[in-house]
């Protein structure tokens, strides 16, 4: 069975580019959250991509310096967003 | 919508990092920047002096404390800031005005005591602080217990915070900058 990654509906984005970090606002139960570049990206790609994908699009994005590189760091990454319920695993068949 | 990618190409990736924020001290939850309308025994009627201690706490202090200020004392049914409330009010030198706290991502959150000094009666300062210190020494009754002991909470937290400052501010209107009794160097032009 598929599996997939999606953002919690209700969430709310308020990127603050000058600092390097993204507030999200989560409805239910109501919560400010601070996120900071790559746990914003890595956000941002759960939009119905598989993990292989969501890895894919993140290495291309961070390249392959710094400490937010590599696939344990970005299954830490969704984790802390999953931990904060910003985003959810899916199965079955996709949504187009 | 701006795109985290973009900013990405001209920095090193830093390690992941999203955290819930502390919100407003005396709430539970919300946006920070929520305008929650204030308990009746926080307005402030007639202030004439504000005192003000400040001081940057780390995220656990901050929720040490926070936990501290939403907890009702067992005896009295009070929060600690509606407990002090009414024990300055009691003693006639003035209120609480509350605890407040600016928060950042990056940043130490940095907190603010305040309390307002308008006294009932005609007092100077030397004579409010002698009744605040009685209270402190011998609070009379369980709402003074608890707020002595509230204000000993506190003020050992902002003691052990950074950059701690103190200070009493007093409304323009209600001071004379020309008079030299009471502004000596700003009379004189220095």
């Amino acid at each position: 069975m598929p599996v997939y990654w999606v953002r919690e509906p209700g969430i709310r984005l308020r990127p603050v580019p000058e600092l390097s970090c993204c507030l999200v606002y989560r409805r239910h139960p109501p919560a400010l959250c601070g996120l900071n570049l790559t746990s914003w990206l890595a956000l941002t790609l759960c939009d119905g991509r598989s993990e292989d994908e969501i890895a894919d699009a993140y290495a291309a994005a961070v390249g392959a310096r710094g400490p937010g590189t590599g696939r344990p760091i970005l299954a830490a990454a969704l984790q802390q967003l999953e931990a904060l319920r910003l985003i959810r695993k899916k199965t079955g068949e996709r949504m187009p | 919508m701006i795109d985290p990618r973009e900013l990405l190409k001209d920095l090193t990736a830093p390690a992941p990092i999203a955290m819930e924020m502390a919100t407003e001290v005396r709430t539970d939850g919300g946006l920070a920047f929520q305008i929650l309308q204030a308990p009746a025994w926080t307005m402030p009627n007639g202030v004439a002096v504000v005192a003000q201690w400040e001081c940057q706490l780390t995220r656990d202090r901050l929720l040490e404390l926070r936990t501290f200020l939403a907890k009702p004392d067992a005896g009295t049914g009070l929060q600690p800031e509606a407990a002090i409330d009414a024990a300055l009010r009691s003693i006639g030198v003035g209120h609480n005005l509350g605890v407040f706290v600016l928060e950042g991502i990056s940043v130490l959150p940095r907190v603010r005591f305040m309390f307002a000094y308008a006294p009932q009666l005609r007092l100077d300062d030397r004579a409010v602080n002698r009744r605040i210190y009685r209270m402190l020494l011998n609070p009379a009754g369980p709402v003074e217990v608890q707020a002595v002991a509230a204000l000993k909470y506190i003020r050992t937290m902002w003691k052990h915070g950074v950059n701690q400052t103190e200070g009493r501010w007093m409304m323009l209107s209600q001071t004379d900058p020309s008079n030299p009794e009471e502004n000596p160097f700003i009379s004189a032009g220095l």
